[in-house]
């Protein structure tokens, strides 16, 4: 599973050493985070203009996605709330989108291992 | 009690497992999904909580509502608390310090450095509240001997009171008549001294001075053991000579004193001295034995004065009957006793109905006479 999502871009060696070399615990986490990401409305509550809550949404993930080490959602996490904390959400929704649809990539890989 | 818990604060399952494989190996890990989670592990557990690590931003009660809750129980400052949060916002975990957390973690952290970073800060309490014991546990050694000593000061009081009593024993064995005489003089003088007080509350006497005058006044008369028997017993007036010799008692008293002064404390010591010498002076300088006159002569001397001579009327002795209280009264207030302080004859004549009434049999608690004197003053 870990070469699988590192070919996605996430950045194994850094997470492994998170979870103290631990695959075992690291995959454990991994696998919550399904739950975790459909829990999750950013998408909804930016298209419906509350963007307090998808800041919040999209803050949480940001940390969860940053402690199992999956860059890319990471980074594009982060981009939403700072957007949203600057005013600036011009091209916002776009953003999102391209987040979720990662953010799948990523859950597909996890879920066979399930 | 070992702080072996650590309590773990996050909404995110995730981010919680992570930190419980982290420190599981050196903690019993109890962890909160919330805010109320949190405070209701930190309520059930204080005494055993090593640490509390948690998340600013959960639903309901968060991070901040945390730490209020801490702070306002007195919390904050035996146990450590430490933010883990991916929040950035300078003044946010700012705000963190002013709650009185000890560190902020940012999201994601490196394992290692966070367990040293922890573990240090864990180390650092654990040696406080040791040094926090040590304290508290010299405090309460020093109050025990605090105590030990102001059982021994009792002791020594007593044994001082003692001592008193019975030389006032011996002296009512001594002097044929006046047995209970010492005694009396004790009230009499609580009664006029504190009657003064009232009226002059600035006079600087304190409760234990009254008390140290009241137990000295018992010995005014202790010289008199060394008068010769057929003169402090002589049934009828003594010539001139046997006159100077009884009054020799004031100074024998003395000479008696300065050779135990060991055994009272000072002021005590002070007070019997004072008394024995002076309680045969009179206002106008014709008393003795040394002429004093007016405020030379201390007031307790005076107070016991008036006493003595009050109780020798009044009383029958083996040269005379007992004088009436009434026709007593008219000899001291006439002068026929010598002159007397009349401020002090205004203190005796406020309080010669309680007087008459006490030799008439009635009990008269004094610490409660001079407690009632002291609250008088206060108010």
């Amino acid at each position: 599973m870990l070469e699988e999502i590192k070919a996605l871009g996430a950045n194994i060696d850094e997470g492994l050493k998170r979870f103290m070399n631990n695959s075992a615990l690291y995959e454990r986490c991994l696998k919550k985070y399904i739950a975790q990401a459909e829990k999750c409305n950013m998408l909804d509550e930016i298209q419906s203009g509350d963007f307090e809550s998808a800041a919040r949404s999209a803050h949480t993930m940001k940390g969860v996605a940053s402690n199992l080490s999956l860059t890319p959602l990471y980074e594009l996490y982060a981009e939403v709330v700072l957007r949203i904390r600057e005013n600036n959400t011009e091209g916002l929704e776009e953003i999102a989108e391209k987040c979720i649809k990662i953010e799948k990539e990523f859950c597909d890989v996890i879920s066979k291992y399930q | 009690m070992d702080k072996d818990i650590m309590i773990i604060v996050d909404d995110q399952e995730i981010n919680r497992d992570l930190l419980k494989e982290i420190f599981n190996d050196s903690f019993k890990i109890l962890t909160a999904e919330n805010g109320q989670e949190g405070i209701n592990l930190i309520n059930r557990n204080k005494s055993r909580i090593a640490a509390v690590l948690s998340d600013l931003i959960m639903p309901d009660v968060d991070g901040f509502d945390l730490l209020n809750w801490m702070n306002k129980n007195n919390l904050i400052n035996s146990i450590p608390v430490f933010v883990i949060t991916s929040a950035d916002d300078f003044d946010m975990l700012n705000d963190c310090y002013k709650f009185g957390v000890v560190d902020t973690i940012a999201k994601p952290f490196m394992p290692e450095f966070l367990k040293k970073r922890i573990q240090n800060v864990i180390e650092l309490y654990k040696m406080r509240s040791k040094l926090a014991d040590i304290v508290v546990n010299q405090e309460k050694e020093l109050i025990s001997q605090a105590k030990r000593l102001k059982e021994q000061d009792a002791k020594l009081l007593n044994m001082n009171r003692s001592i008193v009593d019975m030389l006032a024993t011996v002296i009512e064995f001594r002097d044929c008549e006046s047995g209970e005489h010492v005694k009396r003089i004790r009230t009499l003088t609580v009664l006029i001294l504190c009657e003064y007080i009232k009226s002059h509350p600035d006079c600087g006497i304190t409760i234990a001075d009254l008390l140290n005058i009241a137990d000295a006044s018992v010995l005014h008369d202790v010289g008199k053991v060394a008068i010769p028997d057929t003169i402090l017993c002589k049934p009828g007036k003594l010539t001139k000579e046997e006159f100077e010799i009884m009054k020799t008692h004031t100074l024998e008293g003395c000479g008696m004193l300065e050779n135990i002064p060991q055994i009272f404390d000072s002021e005590l010591y002070s007070y019997c001295y004072d008394i024995c010498r002076h309680h045969h002076e009179r206002w106008d300088g014709k008393g003795y034995p040394d002429g004093l006159k007016g405020d030379e002569i201390s007031i307790w001397a005076q107070v016991v004065s008036i006493a003595d001579v009050y109780d020798a009327l009044v009383s029958k002795r083996v040269y005379k009957d007992a004088y009436a209280p009434k026709k007593t009264l008219e000899m001291i207030f006439g002068g026929e006793c010598g002159e007397f302080n009349p401020e002090l004859l205004d203190c005796f004549k406020a309080i010669c109905d309680t007087v008459e009434s006490f030799y008439n049999g009635m009990e008269i608690d004094l610490m409660q006479v001079a407690y009632d004197c002291y609250k008088n003053i206060q108010n």
